[in-house]
């Protein structure tokens, strides 16, 4: 035990792994704080290039990044009123109208403070809760696993912002083109037509840069160059203009203030924690859910909206509290929750290491280690952010036509250099406009990568299940584990049909 | 006459609905893909085959099309009306040239060609110099620094540096 301890701690503050943990934290927040750029399409992009660093630093660099740029986004929503990333969007209700009123420093640093707060707190229950979590999932056999498959692919469908019908459609979509290539089970070719690369499958490096990075640079580039963020910086600083001489003695934050906006933060933080861990709930899901839940429990719940501090605390502790907590199902399951978590099961692929029930016991030391990680980049957040706030406040006003063709070069360069395979970049442009598309059309993108990464693993386990019963099945309904799943998937399902019914006859 | 006019906008504002002509096109894609799975000489396999699974996700993606096609629907692409078709292709017309442009001339060349005529395209108000060249060169030797200095890939060796 003591041995583990030593091999965790070495592992985890050697110095290469600060410096990667520490530099992901850097370009998190630098990503976040742009308008345009996101955490997931960082890590999308850094994926290819991360495979000759050890595991501890890889991970520790994109763990960096996902917790830096959940904070990063603020930056832009308080000063411009543009959320840098979509899990911000919440926090410019109240953040910005703070930043009009002239306290954009204390709106900047409770959000620091409560996005580190639900952070912290989340993480320590992924620490505390996946490991005895992964010990039940040790006893589940195929038929367990697929009804597991089948609930968090349902979860992942049902609670995508948007129409249900399309968050299936692209979870089916995703199973789909993860059955292309060999078979799991025999090995046979199926569906690829003859052409000689795809008996592999489809890579998921290309497929996740092109669907998470190419569709939205397609988006920027769409745009004239003169983005909405920067006729938005030259409106606000008419309206900094307007309110006259800024006073920073007044906008001095103080713990009186944290401790004001602190039940907010509890708030946020829990709710966070409670969507994260759920499949398919994403941080923006988290942040709207965190601010309404804390304006109906505030004492002031007519100054939402105007500035109030507590508004731009919620949100933030709401979307940070998601980052360790949609790491739960992956650690403890090998399912990934949600998007950004499904990059890190790509990462942990990568990294010779496979995501499931019995990663933690086969991978104590990389696993322990990547928790230590987790934790103290927490801190690195807070110190980090800190120290650039006032800088990256203009960030934002980096214009699109400068940004788009340079992280467009990267995401193509990396993908080709991660396997020297022209075949890649096909793959990635084709994901790239199957991608758009999609999101022209209103579909999620979270469902389709994730039911790409689990569905191997859910036909395994569906065929294993079915072979057992010897073809029979009624043999998948045979565990009472595996009905409990079903129940809930029906439950839900009825759950979130009557109440978007009901809310259509309210609209109506 | 009137039928007919009437049967034309009928046409007119079934097209415009997004959702109707995506619920379409999953269907259609799944039925093409189905056929793949029923005549593919694929191992049969022990109880079940190898056909089983990719049939099950396009009979999902079948009946997700149906239950969009037979809901309310939306009319016109309200979302990111921003990324017309000439612009989708041009962006990736642009990807394509440069990748090639990389694979001939060199990282370097490659890249600080396609980013100065981008450049130009969007920034030469602003100054040949100022606003295209030196942003160009800039990016370029970061995009370089980064790929051979720091990650140390092995990019293919071509005409240029």
């Amino acid at each position: 035990m003591d041995g583990l301890f030593m091999q965790v701690l070495e592992g985890a503050f050697a110095l290469p792994v600060v410096l990667y943990t520490t530099v992901g934290v850097f370009l998190g927040i630098t990503v976040g704080a742009i308008p345009g750029l996101s955490g997931d399409m960082a890590i999308a992009l850094l994926l290819p290039l991360i495979y000759k660093v050890s595991p501890a630093a890889a991970l520790g660099m994109l763990m960096g990044i996902y917790k830096g740029s959940m904070f990063g986004g603020s930056i832009s929503a308080i000063s411009f009123g543009v959320p840098g990333t979509a899990a911000a969007a919440a926090t410019v209700e109240d953040g910005y109208p703070a930043k009009l009123k002239g306290y954009p420093m204390q709106a900047m640093l409770t959000a620091l403070y409560s996005s580190v707060t639900g952070d912290l707190l989340s993480t320590l229950l992924l620490v505390f809760v996946a490991v005895p979590m992964a010990k039940v999932a040790l006893h589940f056999g195929p038929v367990e696993f697929f009804a597991l498959y089948v609930f968090a692919l349902m979860m992942i469908s049902l609670l995508v912002v948007g129409e249900m019908k399309k968050g299936i459609a692209a979870a089916a979509i995703g199973l789909f083109i993860g059955t292309i290539g060999m078979d799991p089970m025999m090995g046979s070719v199926r569906l690829s037509f003859g052409i000689s690369s795809l008996r592999g499958g489809i890579p998921l490096i290309p497929l996740l840069v092109g669907v998470f990075a190419v569709s939205e640079l397609m988006i920027q580039f769409g745009r004239e160059c003169a983005s909405r963020s920067a006729k938005k910086v030259a409106e606000d600083a008419k309206k900094a203009e307007d309110l006259g001489i800024y006073d920073p003695a007044k906008d001095r934050m103080s713990l009186k203030i944290y401790r004001s906006t602190f039940k907010a933060t509890l708030i946020g933080s829990g709710m966070g924690t409670f969507i994260g861990a759920l499949p398919g709930a994403g941080s923006s899901l988290a942040a709207f859910m965190s601010y309404g839940l804390a304006r109906k429990m505030s004492r002031k719940p007519e100054e939402f909206g105007t500035g109030t501090l507590e508004g731009v605390a919620a949100p933030e502790a709401g979307n940070s509290a998601t980052a360790g907590a949609s790491l739960i199902p992956l650690f403890a399951f090998g399912i990934p929750g949600s998007a950004t978590a499904a990059l890190f099961g790509a990462a942990l692929i990568m990294q010779g290491i496979n995501p499931g029930p019995m990663m933690i016991e086969e991978n104590k030391v990389i696993i322990y280690t990547l928790f230590v990680i987790i934790i103290y980049a927490t801190f690195i957040n807070l110190v980090l952010s800190h120290g650039l706030i006032p800088l990256y406040a203009k960030l934002a006003q980096i214009k699109a036509c400068y940004l788009v063709p340079t992280v467009f070069a990267l995401a193509l360069l990396g993908t080709f250099a991660s396997r020297n395979s022209l075949f890649d970049v096909w793959v990635l442009l084709a994901a790239g406009v199957l991608g758009i598309y999609l999101r022209k059309n209103d579909f999620p993108l979270g469902p389709l990568v994730l039911g790409f990464i689990v569905g191997p693993g859910a036909e395994k386990a569906l065929r294993q299940a079915l072979l057992m019963g010897r073809g029979e099945w009624m043999f998948l309904l045979k565990s009472p584990i595996a009905l409990g799943f079903y129940g809930l998937c029906i439950l839900s399902l009825l759950l979130i049909h009557f109440s978007v019914k009901k809310k259509l006859v309210e609209e109506d | 006459m009137e039928t007919a006019k009437s049967n034309e906008r009928n046409t007119i504002s079934f097209l415009r609905n997004s959702s109707k002509v995506v619920s379409l096109l999953l269907m259609a894609a799944a039925a093409f893909f189905f056929s793949f799975t029923v005549t593919g000489k694929w191992s049969a396999g022990a109880g079940i085959g190898a056909r089983l699974f990719p049939q099950l996700s396009l009979i999902l993606i079948f009946l997700s099309g149906a239950a969009i096609f037979s809901g309310r629907g939306e009319t016109g692409n309200k979302k990111h009306s921003e990324v017309t078709p000439l612009r989708a292709i041009s962006f990736m017309g642009l990807a394509v040239l440069y990748f090639f442009g990389v694979l001939r001339l060199g990282l370097a060349v490659g890249t600080f060609l396609y980013l100065t005529a981008i450049f130009f395209y969007f920034g030469r108000d602003g100054g040949m110099i100022r606003k295209v060249l030196i942003p160009a060169f800039g990016i370029t030797l970061f995009i370089w620094a980064l790929f051979t200095y720091f990650a140390q890939i092995v990019l293919p060796p071509a005409l240029l540096f």
